[in-house]
C-alpha cells in the first residue's frame, strides 16, 4: 500500500474522522452484542485450553469441514487466507494513513505474496458469485447479504490493486511493485495517463477502499458475515463434552427448567447464533428438512439470532420465533452439528426448548405423553409388564443373574430386545455368537428398566433421572467388567450419561464392536463363502456421529466370507437418519413424507440383496420403509437383518 | 331366608339377566319376591311369592328409595350389574347403609352362609367372600350365572302394583338418547373389527363394516393400513393411534407387531384371522383362524345375520 | 367454594397376581393412581378454572402410607390442598360404605366432589353415592359431559348408561360426580408443580377418628382363586363354512356378543 500521496490536511481530517467514527460505531455494536449474549446460565468453556487451540487449528486454519464440498471448500480457503494476508496490508494502509511508516509493507516479497492472494481472492469471489447465481446448489439460500459481502470483498481487492498500481506509477516505481498491480497498471495503461488524472484516480480508489473497509467492518455485526469475527471464538469455545451427554438439570434447586426466553440460553448458545453464516450445510444434511418438514436447523439458529437482535429478551421464544412443530420434528441425529463448519450446537438448543415445553407446560405430542407415561408406570415405552423381560428369557432357557453375582460380560438386553418380537431375534443371534465364541455372560432380567434415552430426548429430565437412578442401583448390585448392548441408544446413555449418576465404571460395548473384537481374537469361525452376497449397511446415527463407530461394523461385515458391501451414498458419519431418534420412534409422522421411506429407497437403489442395521429402532424403521417401498413397486421387500444376525447365520 | 330379585325388563318381558337370578333362587330352593322395574307379562309364572310391579318411570333415586323401603323384609337383594343396576344398588346401599357387593360372578349358599365370588384387579384374581351382614345387596354380572329355569307349579302369586312417590328429585332427568343410532366410538365400542395391510384397499374395509354393524361394533385399522391409505388415522389402533379395550377384538390380516398390540392388548377376547400361521398375533389371541379374511368374514357376517 | 376430588392408588395394571399360601401379592409392587381418578382430578381443576375461580380444590385419599404419592401427583397437577386418611395395615380391603363415610366425615363443607367412577381394583362403584348421602348431595355416576351454571348453582350432566344410552340431567349443587373415561385429557404435571407438591403439607387424619369401630367394616375374602391360565390360542379348524359357523357360535354363545 502506498504512502498517502497528498499531505492535504482535509484528507487527514476526514481520514481520522472516518476511522474514529467507524471504529467507535463498530466497538459500540460489538459491545452491545456481547452484552446481549452474556446473561444466562453458567457455561464453562474455558477448560482444556490446549484442546481448544487444537480445534482452532483444525477448523479455523485448516478449515477441515469446509473441504467436504471440495470446490467451494477451496474457494473459501482462499478467501479466508487471502483475506488474512490482505488484512496485513490493510493494517499497513491504516497505519500509513496515520503517518506511521511501515517498512515491511514495502518489502517486495511481501507485496508479491499479497498480490498473489489478492488475485486468488478475486478468483474465488468470482467463483462464489457464479455458484450462487448460476449453479445455485439446493442448500444455498438466496441472500442479498451474501452478494453484498462478496461485492465488497471484490471491491476491496480491486481497489487495492488499483491503488498500488496508480501510486507506484505516480512515484515512478512501477517495476518494483508486485506482479499483479504491475500487470493491472499496464493493462489499464497507467503509465500513459496524465499524472493529475492518475492522482485523482488513486485518491478516489483510496477513499473507496477506506470507506469499504470501514463499511465492511461496521456492517459485519448486522450480517451473516459476522462469522468473520465470531467464528474463531465460537470454535474455541465449542463443546468438548461428547454430544451423547445431554446437560444434566438440577431438579431440586431450579425454579425454571429448559429454555423459554433468551436469557435462559447460555452465552455460548447465543454466540452460536451470531456465528452462523447461513451456509445451509446443516439444512442439507437434516432428515426433517430433506423430507420437507417445517424443521430446518439453520432456521432455528437464524430465528434465534433474529430474536436476539430485534426482540425483547423477555418475550417467549416459543410460538413466535420457534414453533412446537419444528421442535418435535427433530430426531437428534446430529447431522446438522456434524455438517456445521462453525461447530454450532443445534441439538442442545432444540432439546433445551423441548425441556421447557415438557417440564414447565406439560406440552408434547400425545403419543409422546403415552410413551412417557408407560415409562413411568411400567419401565418401558410400550407399557408391557416388566415380568415379560424374564418370561421370554425363561422360554429360551436363560436364567438371570442373582444379586451379587459376578460375571465378565453383562448383556444389557434393553426394551426392544425384551418386548419386540423382531428385536428378540437380534438378541438370540448375539447369544448364539457369544456361545459360539465361548464367552460367558449374564443377564439381569427385570432389574432392567428403560435406560431413559427417549425420556431425556423428549425433554422429561425428571423421568430420565428417576429411570437412571433405578438402573444404577440395579446394575451396581452386580459385578461385571464389560456391559454389552444391542442398542446404540442404550449404549450411548450408559456410556456417557450414567457415570454422573454413580454407575460403576466399566467398558460399555455396542454389539457390532464386540463382534469385531471377537473376530480379531480369532474366536469366531465362519463358514466358507457359497456365493457372493451383497449387503448394504445403514449406519446408526448414535453409533457414527455420537460415538465414532464407523469402521468396526464394516470390518465385521466384510470378515464374513462372501460378503460384498455396497455403500449407500450417505454412509458413515454422513449417514441419513432412519427417523426414530429423539423420541420420534414413539410419535406419529406425516405419512406423505416419511424419513424412513427415503432411506429405504436409498438402500434399495444400491441393488444389494440385504440391508444390514445396527439398532433395533433402525431395524423397525427400515422394515417399515422397505415394506412401504415394496408396495409401491409391487416387488418383495428388501431383506433387513441386524449385523448380529448376519454373522450368526454364517457361523461355522 | 328370603330373597328380593330386582328385575330389569325389556319389551314387557323379563330380561335374561333377571331369569338368571331367578334360576339361582329356584335352584337354591329359596323363596323369593320379584320387583320389576317396568311391565313384565311373564313375571308371575316363575315361582315368585310376590311380584311387585313398578309401572311408572321412576328416577334412579326414587327406585332406590322404593327398594330401600322393602329392604328390611329380606336377607338378600339381588340385582343385575348393568350400569343401571349398579347405579340403583349403589343408591340403595348409600341410602340404607347396607353393604353392597357389585359384579359378583358366583353365589353359593351353605346353610345360612352366603358366599359370593367376585373378580378383582380386572379379573386377575377372584375373591370368595362370606357375607354375614343382613340384608346383603348383591349385583350379579350379566351372563355369569346362566339361565336354568325349572317348571314351576302354578302357585298363585300375589301381584302388587307399587305406587312410589316421586320426590323432588335432586337429579332431574331431562332427556334420553338411545345409543344405537350412530356407530359407537372406537374407544368405547364393545366390539372392534380391525383390518391390516392385507385389506389391499379402502373399499375392502366395507367387508369389515358389515360384520361390525351386524355385531353393533365398529372398525379399526393397523398403522400399516392407515399408512397405505386404506383407512383414516381416526381408525388407527396402536401405540401412535387409539387404545381400545373392547369385549371382543377381531384382528383381520394383522400380523401383531408390538406397536399394534400396545393399543389393543387389554381387549377381553381376541380373535385373529390371518393366512400366516406364524403371525405373532396368534400368540396373544384367544381364538385363531388361519384363513383368508376375504372369504371368511363375509361368510361369518352371513351366518350372524 | 370448596371442590374436592377423591383418589386412590391401585396396583399397576401390568402387574401379575401371585398367590403365596393363600396370600395375594403382586409381581410388581409399583402402584398407580386409579386411572379414572386422573380424569376426576382434571375435571376438578377445570371446574375451578372455567366456573369457580375462587374455589379451593382439595385432593383426598384413604389408604396406606404409599397413597401420599397419589396426593403428590394431584397437588402437582394443581390441587391446592391434600388430605390423607390413614389407617392401620389390615388384611383385605375397606368396605365402600366405610370409605364413603370416612371421606364424607373428612370433607366438612364441600360444594362439588369429583370421584373416579370406580376403583379398578375392586370395582365397587359405590363410594361416590355414600359421600353424596353423607352430605345430602346430588349424585351422578359415569359422567361423560359437564356444563356448569355457577350463577344458578346447577350443573347439566350427561351420563352413560347401558347400550350406549346417554342420559341428560339437570342437577343442583352441591353434587358428587363420578367421572368416566374420555371426559377430558388429564394434564401432564409440570416439573415445578411436582417439586412444589413435594414440599406441600398434607393434612393427615385417622380413620378411627372419622368412623366409629362398629361402622368400620373390612372385607376379608376367605379365599382367593386365580383364573385358569390363559390357554393357548384355540385354532378353529375346518373349511370356510365350518370356521364361520364355529366362530358365529362362539360369538353368540361363549362371548354373548350378539
Amino acid at each position: 500500500m502506498a504512502h498517502l500521496l497528498t499531505e492535504s490536511w482535509i484528507n487527514e481530517f476526514f481520514f481520522i474522522a472516518v476511522v474514529l467514527s467507524a471504529s467507535s460505531f463498530f466497538g459500540f455494536t460489538i459491545a452491545s452484542r456481547i452484552k446481549s449474549i452474556l446473561p444466562g446460565p453458567q457455561d464453562n468453556r474455558f477448560d482444556q485450553p490446549f484442546k481448544r487451540i487444537k480445534n482452532i487449528f483444525k477448523h479455523v486454519f485448516a478449515q477441515s469441514k469446509m473441504w467436504r464440498r471440495p470446490s467451494i471448500g477451496l474457494a473459501h480457503f482462499l478467501i479466508f487466507w487471502g483475506f488474512c494476508m490482505v488484512s496485513l496490508g490493510t493494517i499497513a494502509f491504516l497505519l500509513e494513513g496515520l503517518r506511521f511508516h511501515v517498512g515491511w509493507a514495502q518489502n517486495f516479497i511481501f507485496l508479491g505474496i499479497q498480490d498473489f492472494f489478492t488475485v486468488l481472492v478475486i478468483a474465488a469471489v468470482l467463483f462464489a458469485f457464479f455458484r450462487r447465481l448460476v449453479l445455485k446448489p439446493n442448500h444455498v439460500r438466496l441472500s442479498g447479504d451474501a452478494l453484498f459481502i462478496l461485492g465488497m470483498i471484490l471491491c476491496l481487492m480491486v481497489t487495492d490493486l488499483c491503488i498500488d498500481g496508480a501510486s507506484a506509477t505516480l512515484k515512478g516505481e512501477l517495476k518494483s511493485q508486485a506482479w499483479a498491480s504491475f500487470s493491472l497498471a499496464h493493462f489499464l495503461g497507467f503509465p500513459n495517463w496524465s499524472p493529475s488524472v492518475l492522482a485523482g484516480f488513486h485518491l478516489v480508489n483510496w477513499w473507496i477502499h477506506l470507506i469499504t473497509v470501514f463499511l465492511f467492518l461496521c456492517y459485519l455485526p448486522f450480517s451473516k458475515h459476522f462469522h468473520v469475527i465470531t467464528a474463531a471464538p465460537n470454535i474455541f469455545f465449542g463443546t468438548l463434552i461428547p454430544w451423547g451427554r445431554m446437560k444434566t438439570l438440577d431438579l431440586e434447586n431450579s425454579e425454571h427448567f429448559g429454555v423459554d426466553r433468551l436469557d435462559q440460553l447460555s452465552w455460548k448458545q447465543k454466540l452460536d447464533t451470531l456465528a452462523c453464516t447461513e451456509c445451509g450445510r446443516c439444512s442439507d444434511a437434516c432428515p426433517a428438512t430433506t423430507m420437507g418438514k417445517k424443521l430446518d436447523p439453520a432456521n432455528i439458529i437464524i430465528n434465534l439470532r433474529h430474536h436476539l437482535e430485534h426482540k425483547d429478551v423477555n418475550t417467549s421464544l416459543h410460538g413466535q420465533t420457534i414453533s412446537e412443530e419444528e421442535l418435535w420434528a427433530c430426531t437428534t441425529c446430529a447431522a446438522c452439528m456434524h455438517a456445521c463448519p462453525l461447530t454450532i450446537e443445534h441439538i442442545p438448543a432444540i432439546t433445551d426448548m423441548r425441556r421447557h415445553l415438557v417440564l414447565m407446560e406439560g406440552k408434547m405430542p400425545e403419543e409422546a405423553m403415552l410413551a412417557l407415561r408407560n415409562l413411568e408406570q411400567k419401565g418401558n415405552p410400550w407399557g408391557i409388564s416388566e415380568q415379560e423381560r424374564e418370561s421370554w428369557l425363561d422360554t429360551q432357557g436363560i436364567t438371570p443373574l442373582n444379586e451379587g453375582d459376578s460375571v465378565d460380560l453383562l448383556f444389557w438386553i434393553g426394551c426392544a430386545g425384551s418386548f419386540d418380537d423382531r428385536s428378540k431375534k437380534i438378541v438370540l443371534a448375539m447369544i448364539k455368537i457369544l456361545n459360539h465364541a465361548k464367552i460367558s455372560f449374564g443377564v439381569i432380567g427385570k432389574h432392567e428398566s428403560c435406560t431413559g434415552d427417549p425420556a431425556r430426548r423428549i425433554g422429561n429430565e425428571y423421568l430420565f433421572q428417576m429411570l437412571v437412578q433405578g438402573n444404577v442401583e440395579a446394575l451396581n448390585k452386580f459385578n461385571y467388567k464389560k456391559l454389552l448392548t444391542i442398542c446404540p441408544h442404550c449404549m450411548n446413555s450408559l456410556k456417557h450419561e450414567y457415570q454422573e449418576f454413580g454407575l460403576y465404571n466399566s467398558k460399555i460395548l455396542h454389539h457390532s464392536v464386540f463382534i469385531k473384537e471377537l473376530m480379531d481374537k480369532g474366536l469366531i469361525r465362519l463358514k466358507e463363502a457359497q456365493a457372493s452376497q451383497t449387503v448394504t449397511l445403514h449406519d446408526s446415527c448414535y453409533l457414527t456421529r455420537y460415538n465414532d463407530i464407523v469402521d468396526a461394523p464394516r470390518e465385521a461385515l466384510k470378515s464374513v466370507p462372501g460378503t460384498q458391501l455396497i455403500e449407500m451414498k450417505r454412509h458413515g458419519k454422513s449417514n441419513f437418519c432412519c427417523g426414530a431418534g429423539g423420541g420420534r420412534m414413539w410419535m406419529e409422522e406425516d405419512k406423505s413424507a416419511r424419513v424412513n421411506v427415503q432411506r429405504a429407497e436409498e438402500a434399495v437403489q444400491t441393488g444389494a440383496q440385504t440391508l444390514i442395521t445396527e439398532c433395533p429402532f433402525c431395524m423397525t424403521m427400515m422394515r417399515d420403509g422397505t415394506r412401504a417401498m415394496s408396495e409401491k413397486e409391487r416387488a418383495d421387500p428388501m431383506v433387513v437383518k441386524d449385523i448380529a444376525e448376519w454373522v450368526s447365520e454364517h457361523l461355522a | 331366608m328370603k330373597i328380593l330379585v330386582i328385575a330389569e325388563t325389556k319389551e314387557s318381558k323379563l330380561k335374561s339377566t333377571a331369569l338368571e337370578m331367578i334360576s339361582f333362587c329356584q335352584q337354591a330352593k329359596i323363596p323369593f319376591d320379584l320387583l320389576t322395574l317396568g311391565p313384565a307379562e311373564d313375571a308371575h309364572t316363575l315361582g315368585a311369592e310376590t311380584c311387585i310391579g313398578v309401572h311408572q318411570i321412576l328416577s334412579a333415586r326414587d327406585s332406590a328409595s322404593l327398594v330401600a323401603q322393602h329392604l328390611p323384609a329380606y336377607t338378600l337383594i339381588l340385582g343385575t350389574a348393568s350400569l343401571a343396576g349398579k347405579d340403583l344398588f349403589a343408591r340403595v346401599s348409600a341410602q340404607s347403609m347396607r353393604h353392597l357387593y357389585q359384579d359378583v360372578t358366583q353365589l353359593a349358599l351353605q346353610g345360612e352362609t352366603l358366599t359370593i365370588t367376585k373378580p378383582i384387579y380386572a379379573g386377575k384374581a377372584f375373591a370368595k367372600i362370606e357375607v354375614n351382614t343382613v340384608p346383603a345387596l348383591v349385583t350379579v354380572r350379566p351372563n355369569a350365572l346362566g339361565v336354568h329355569l325349572t317348571e314351576q307349579e302354578n302357585t298363585s302369586t300375589q301381584t302388587n302394583k307399587s305406587e312410589a312417590t316421586t320426590t323432588t328429585d335432586r337429579e332431574v332427568l331431562t332427556k334420553v338418547e338411545q345409543g344405537q343410532s350412530e356407530r359407537p366410538d372406537l374407544t368405547e365400542s364393545r366390539v372392534v373389527i380391525s383390518g391390516g395391510r392385507s385389506l389391499k384397499n379402502s373399499e375392502n374395509f366395507n367387508i369389515l363394516w358389515q360384520l361390525a354393524d351386524c355385531l353393533g361394533g365398529t372398525v379399526g385399522a393397523s398403522r400399516a393400513a392407515v399408512d397405505a391409505g386404506y383407512a383414516t388415522h381416526a381408525m388407527q389402533v396402536g401405540q401412535t393411534g387409539k387404545t381400545v379395550s373392547p369385549k371382543v377384538y377381531v384382528a383381520c390380516g394383522i400380523s401383531g407387531a408390538i406397536q399394534h398390540l400396545a393399543g389393543m392388548k387389554t381387549s377381553k377376547h381376541i380373535i385373529a384371522i390371518n393366512t400366516d400361521p406364524d403371525a405373532p398375533i396368534f400368540k396373544i389371541a384367544d381364538y385363531g383362524i388361519v384363513s383368508d379374511l376375504f372369504e371368511l368374514v363375509p361368510k361369518l357376517t352371513e351366518k350372524l345375520s | 367454594m370448596n371442590i374436592a376430588v377423591c383418589i386412590k392408588q391401585v396396583p399397576n395394571t401390568e402387574a401379575q397376581v401371585i398367590l403365596n399360601d393363600g396370600i395375594l401379592a403382586f409381581s410388581d409392587p409399583k402402584k398407580i393412581i386409579n386411572p379414572y381418578d386422573e380424569f376426576a382430578i382434571e375435571a376438578a381443576l377445570r371446574a375451578k378454572e372455567q366456573a369457580f375461580p375462587d374455589a379451593s380444590v382439595t385432593a383426598i385419599t384413604l389408604g396406606p402410607e404409599s397413597a401420599t404419592e397419589a396426593l403428590r401427583t394431584a397437588l402437582a397437577m394443581g390441587c391446592d390442598q391434600a388430605i390423607h386418611i390413614t389407617h392401620e395395615p389390615h388384611p383385605g380391603w375397606l368396605a365402600p360404605l366405610t370409605v364413603g363415610q370416612a371421606i364424607g366425615a373428612a370433607l366438612r363443607q364441600v360444594d362439588l366432589v369429583f370421584c373416579g367412577r370406580q376403583g379398578i381394583d375392586h370395582d365397587d362403584f359405590t363410594v361416590p353415592y355414600v359421600i353424596a348421602n353423607a352430605h345430602q348431595m346430588s349424585c351422578i355416576n359415569v359422567v361423560k359431559e359437564i356444563t356448569y351454571k355457577p350463577e344458578e348453582k346447577k350443573l347439566w350432566v350427561v351420563r352413560e348408561s347401558d347400550g350406549g344410552q346417554k342420559e341428560y340431567f339437570e342437577c343442583p349443587m352441591p353434587a358428587v360426580l363420578g367421572i368416566s373415561i374420555g371426559l377430558n385429557k388429564p394434564r401432564y404435571p409440570s416439573l415445578p408443580g411436582i417439586m412444589k407438591a413435594k414440599k406441600k403439607a398434607i393434612e393427615s387424619l385417622n380413620l378411627t377418628d372419622l368412623v366409629s369401630d362398629s361402622n368400620c367394616t373390612w372385607i376379608q375374602p376367605s379365599t382367593y382363586e386365580l383364573p385358569k391360565a390363559k390357554e393357548a390360542c384355540k385354532m378353529i379348524k375346518g373349511d370356510i363354512a365350518e370356521q364361520a359357523s364355529e366362530l358365529a357360535r362362539i360369538l353368540k354363545e361363549d362371548l354373548h356378543i350378539v
